[in-house]
């Protein structure tokens, strides 16, 4: 079962948001290469959302490469090894960005973030 | 017609001297989905039913693309009654036989939950939306309008009714025109924005422009006096000020920080707008 969210109060347009989703889906493995993605219809129907706001995500994520369109027959999750690399890095990039501004708000520097992040990882 | 589907030329109509859509001209394409929003009284539910052909309009004309007639036009409101005294088993049948629809009664009943043998006067103001929206489907609309219905709809009909409209985008490409107040689970659905104000269509946008042109920002000392703004909103502890069209040089130039806004801020901003233009005038 794969997860989907949509917060429909995110100024974030809906469609970067499925796509957000399905790449953490497929970055997770819970989406792996060659499943085949919900049909347009039953994620518009399950999300409420406008079925071009869907297909409109699935047609972005076609044109980056993460997904195969077969006429008549659906959507498919299409990514190798060395596409995931990059997606994981870009995708880690941007969630550090956003920790990091949170961060320095609370008044912490460079070196409190990492003896923090250090401090914790030790005791997972 | 062109590529339009349905479209409004000079439509006026007045109650009285005042009139409630003043000389609207405006054209919907195939499928696409439209929200209009706008204050209390400012004449959309008029302006619908002129497009229903539920009123006839003083001035101007509605024009359907010529492959279409009045029965591929679905209009929903609260307001309709319906086959009042019939069972809906009665009520389909005649509805099918007058709109020549093949699909089988039994479908629909199963897929709305009610008894066919049940009264229309006996269901709930949602039930009886619900049923009435089965009705339409059975017609595959080309074009589907939707006078406010949702506030009338608990959360499990609304719902329901919401899948029904997504399966008739999906399935017919059916344009969906809906006025609304409650925002909130349909926000999701308009690609495209307008807001009435005063009888006449204040702004006409596609969905993604609207976002990229609204933003808010906080701002406590000196507004910029360069830059308009849509409306504010002010409290002891801050005062945030929406504007619009958003400028890319105004980060820069002004040094505030401007946020993106979801939809239902973005109308909530543009009505709130229009109440302050009431006021001043």
């Amino acid at each position: 079962m794969i997860r989907i969210n949509v917060d429909l109060n995110s100024p974030l347009p809906a469609y970067q948001q499925i796509i957000q989703s399905l790449k953490i889906e497929v970055l997770s493995g819970r989406l792996k290469n060659g499943d085949r993605l919900p049909p347009i219809r039953e994620l518009a129907k399950l999300l409420k959302l406008n079925p071009n706001t869907v297909a409109k995500a699935y047609y972005t994520l076609e044109s980056e490469g993460f997904v195969e369109s077969r006429p008549g027959s659906g959507n498919w999750v299409n990514v190798r090894a060395p596409g995931l690399d990059g997606l994981k890095r870009s995708m880690l990039d941007g969630e550090t960005r956003a920790y990091l501004d949170r961060a320095f708000s609370l008044g912490a520097g460079l070196d409190d973030v990492r003896n923090s992040v250090e401090r914790i990882a030790a005791h997972e | 017609m062109s590529d339009h589907i349905l479209e409004a030329r000079n439509l006026t109509v007045r109650f009285g001297k005042r009139p409630a859509v003043d000389d609207v001209t405006v054209a919907f394409k195939p499928g696409e989905a439209v929200v209009i929003a706008g204050p209390n009284g400012a004449g959309k539910s008029t302006f619908l039913r002129c497009l229903a052909g539920a009123i006839v309009p003083d001035r101007g004309r509605v024009l359907l693309d010529r492959n279409l007639s009045g029965r591929n036009i679905g209009f929903l409101s609260d307001r309709l009654s319906l086959y009042e005294g019939w069972t809906l088993e009665e009520a389909w049948t005649f509805h099918r036989r007058e709109f020549g629809i093949a699909e089988p009664a039994r479908q629909t009943f199963r897929a709305i939950d009610l008894g066919p043998r049940r009264r229309v006067k006996s269901l709930s103001v949602g039930e009886r939306t619900l049923f009435h929206l089965s009705l339409l489907m059975a017609q595959k609309p080309a074009v589907l309008l939707i006078d406010e219905v949702l506030h009338a709809l608990d959360p499990y009909l609304r719902e329901r009714f919401l899948e029904a409209v997504i399966e008739a985008m999906d399935d017919f490409k059916t344009a969906v025109i809906m006025v609304n107040h409650v925002f909130q689970e349909t926000a999701q659905l308009p690609e495209r924005v307008m807001i009435m104000d005063g009888g006449r269509f204040s702004l006409d946008e596609s969905r993604e422009d609207l976002e990229r042109k609204v933003k808010k920002a906080v701002f406590a000392g000196e507004w910029p006096s360069e830059i308009p703004f849509l409306f504010e909103t002010s409290s002891d502890l801050q005062k945030e000020r929406y504007v619009y069209p958003f400028l890319d040089e105004w980060p820069a130039k002004s040094g505030l920080d401007f946020k993106d806004v979801a939809l239902g801020e973005i109308v909530k901003a543009f009505i709130g707008g229009a109440y302050v233009q009431k006021r001043a005038r």
